[in-house]
């Protein structure tokens, strides 16, 4: 079955490659989004930390934490148009897959961001490099992708519950926010007060962005336990989608198709 | 009957689907707004056939008389509400995951290729679903296209694809993993004479070669009449017609058409017990009781001047129609 599943995910990163390839501009518009991101989260972190000294981070890693974060950030939009296939009852096509829908939304996804970030981490990987050194640069790359697994299984939960919220704008949004916030994409989440940060330091979602960027600050040294928060995650996660896609699909049929 | 093996079995399975119910009191209407009020719709009521290996199953309905919904139990989409689905020996809603690998499907409204790229990286992800090798899937990609004719637009966006071509993907995509039995909601749906045709007859070769059980829905009567052996006629989620299409015939085939075409008309009252299907400046039509055939053709001859006469057996369009419009089979 793992061999099975392996072979569709390898030739899943191809068509994504393709889907790609065939609207080149997609890129070049993430690309710029990083860039013009980039520029007003620089001034605003950069205006701080001159001004108050307070800040546990130097105005250098400052900026390679918003060049790590704000490079390779993902959230709904990506797979935005996976959403509407329930809504749309065209994910009857995936049904008459022979794999659990968990198992093919969680590749379509993961293959989805993987190839639209590639070309940031292969750049932000280069540049680390040189700036913090190849053992922590390629170590953050390395648990980037951790955390996109886990992201994918979050972004899979989420998308099964569309079996009931039937492609709601509302949450959507709301979630997009979340995970932007709790991840620490916006703000590290050791400068946020204390019982902000501890809580969400206890979530899973910081091991997205924030601890792989400390790791490519070389702030945190990547443990055994580390690995084992994600993979503790992930099974979390996974479960808890496989019993959304169970009473989803049961649900389904009241909809219908 | 009892050397063939049972490839489908439906016993006695129903089907509702919650719908959303009118509120017709103002509080009705305020609770809706918070716990929305549904009601039962029945859609498939106490429905039983058997298909066996090999068969092309031609199933056909009105419009809203539950065929899709069919499709999907077979598929394992949904369970029935009631009743028991065993295909290939599993039940495919419990079963699914197992039980897909063996079956392929198409839908003729929902696409299982993506819109913006060439039709063949769709077909070998599909290929790489089932495991298939992919020197051998190329090869038999190729082979289907050539014989569908579309081998050239295997790299053209899908976008950019007539309906017809699209569709035939569609079909390679869903057969490429040599199914046991295909399931085609409306494939030939906006198909144009020629490209139906050779579709109906590569279903048919497949059919022949693979021994492969087809199970098609269809609003067009020729799809059953060149490759069906076996039709299902549901009314509104009831079963009316299970059988085969001479048997069919037979039992509706207890009149004649007899057209005319005739220079002035003798008599204007002269047609009036003679039952007529349709009427134009100098063509009749008539619908003549195989019992009352030789009244008819006197009266016919007496009361015209006739230039042409022709007898035929009813069509299929017109059995089913009269099916669908008296919803009963007389046996
Ligand atoms: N999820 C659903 N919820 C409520 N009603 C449904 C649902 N799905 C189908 N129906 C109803 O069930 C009936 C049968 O639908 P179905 O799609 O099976 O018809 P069909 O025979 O395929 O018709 P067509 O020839 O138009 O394709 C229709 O009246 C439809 O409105
Ligand atoms: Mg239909």
């Amino acid at each position: 079955m793992a061999m099975y599943q392996s072979k569709y995910f390898f030739k899943l990163l191809e068509f994504q490659w393709e889907r790609t390839k065939a609207y080149p501009i997609r890129l070049i518009i993430s690309l710029s989004w990083v860039i013009f991101g980039f520029i007003p989260q620089f001034f605003f972190w950069y205006i701080i930390a001159q001004s108050t000294n307070t800040l546990p981070y130097t105005t250098k890693e400052i900026i390679l934490y918003f060049l790590f974060s704000m490079g390779l950030f993902y959230n709904l939009n990506q797979i935005n148009q996976y959403f509407n296939t329930i809504a749309r009852g065209e994910v009857v096509t995936s049904v008459i897959k022979p794999m659990s829908l968990t198992a093919n939304y969680f590749s379509i996804f993961f293959s989805t961001i993987f190839i639209n970030k590639l070309p940031n981490l292969i750049i932000i990987t280069i540049i680390g490099c040189f700036i913090v050194g190849i053992t922590s640069s390629i170590l953050a790359a390395i648990f980037f992708l951790f955390g996109l697994i886990l992201g994918c299984t979050f972004f899979v939960c989420f998308f099964l519950l569309m079996f009931w919220m039937r492609n709601n704008w509302g949450v959507k949004w709301g979630i997009d926010i979340l995970i932007l916030f709790a991840s620490g994409t916006w703000i590290p989440l050791d400068i946020l007060p204390k019982f902000w940060g501890g809580l969400l330091l206890n979530l899973p979602f910081q091991l997205m962005f924030y601890t792989p960027a400390k790791i490519f600050l070389g702030q945190i040294t990547p443990t055994f336990w580390l690995i084992l928060q994600y993979v503790f995650w992930i099974i979390i996660l996974y479960i808890i989608a496989r019993i959304l896609e169970y009473y989803g699909l049961k649900y389904y049929e009241q909809l219908g198709g | 009957m009892s050397d063939k093996i049972k490839v489908i079995s439906v016993k006695n399975i129903s089907k509702s689907f919650r719908v959303p119910k009118k509120p017709k009191s103002t509080l009705k209407k305020i609770a809706n707004l918070f716990v929305k009020a549904k009601k039962k719709k029945q859609i498939i009521k106490d429905l039983s056939f058997d298909i066996y290996k090999g068969d092309i199953v031609g199933y056909i309905g009105e419009n809203g008389s539950g065929k899709s919904t069919t499709i999907k139990m077979l598929t394992g989409i949904y369970p029935p509400s009631s009743g028991k689905i065993t295909c290939l020996g599993k039940n495919p809603f419990e079963q699914r995951i197992d039980y897909v690998k063996d079956i392929g499907v198409v839908f003729g409204n929902k696409s299982l290729l993506n819109q913006d790229i060439a039709p063949i990286y769709s077909i070998e992800l599909q290929a790489a679903i089932y495991d298939i090798p992919e020197k051998l899937a190329k090869k038999k990609i190729n082979q289907f296209a050539k014989k569908l004719q579309v081998e050239k637009l295997l790299k053209t966006p899908v976008r950019k694809l007539s309906l017809g071509e699209r569709m035939k993907f569609e079909i390679i995509a869903s057969l490429l993993h040599n199914p046991k039995i295909i399931f085609l909601d409306e494939p030939t749906i906006g198909l144009d004479v020629i490209a139906r045709e050779r579709m109906i007859q590569f279903l048919k070769t497949v059919n022949e070669k693979e021994k492969t059980t087809i199970f098609l829905t269809t609003h067009n009567m020729d799809d059953i009449e060149e490759i069906c052996n076996k039709i299902i006629i549901l009314d509104y989620g009831k079963k009316v017609y299970d059988g085969n299409l001479k048997e069919l015939k037979e039992i509706y085939a207890n009149w004649k058409r007899i057209t005319i075409v005739y220079n002035e008309k003798y008599n204007p009252f002269c047609d009036r017990d003679l039952e007529i299907i349709e009427k134009t400046d100098n063509v009749i039509v008539f619908k003549a009781p195989n019992k009352k055939l030789e009244e008819y053709l006197n009266k016919i001859t007496n009361c015209f001047e006739i230039i042409d006469l022709k007898i035929e057996e009813p069509t299929l369009k017109e059995i089913v129609k009269r099916i669908y419009a008296d919803g009963y089979v007389p046996k």
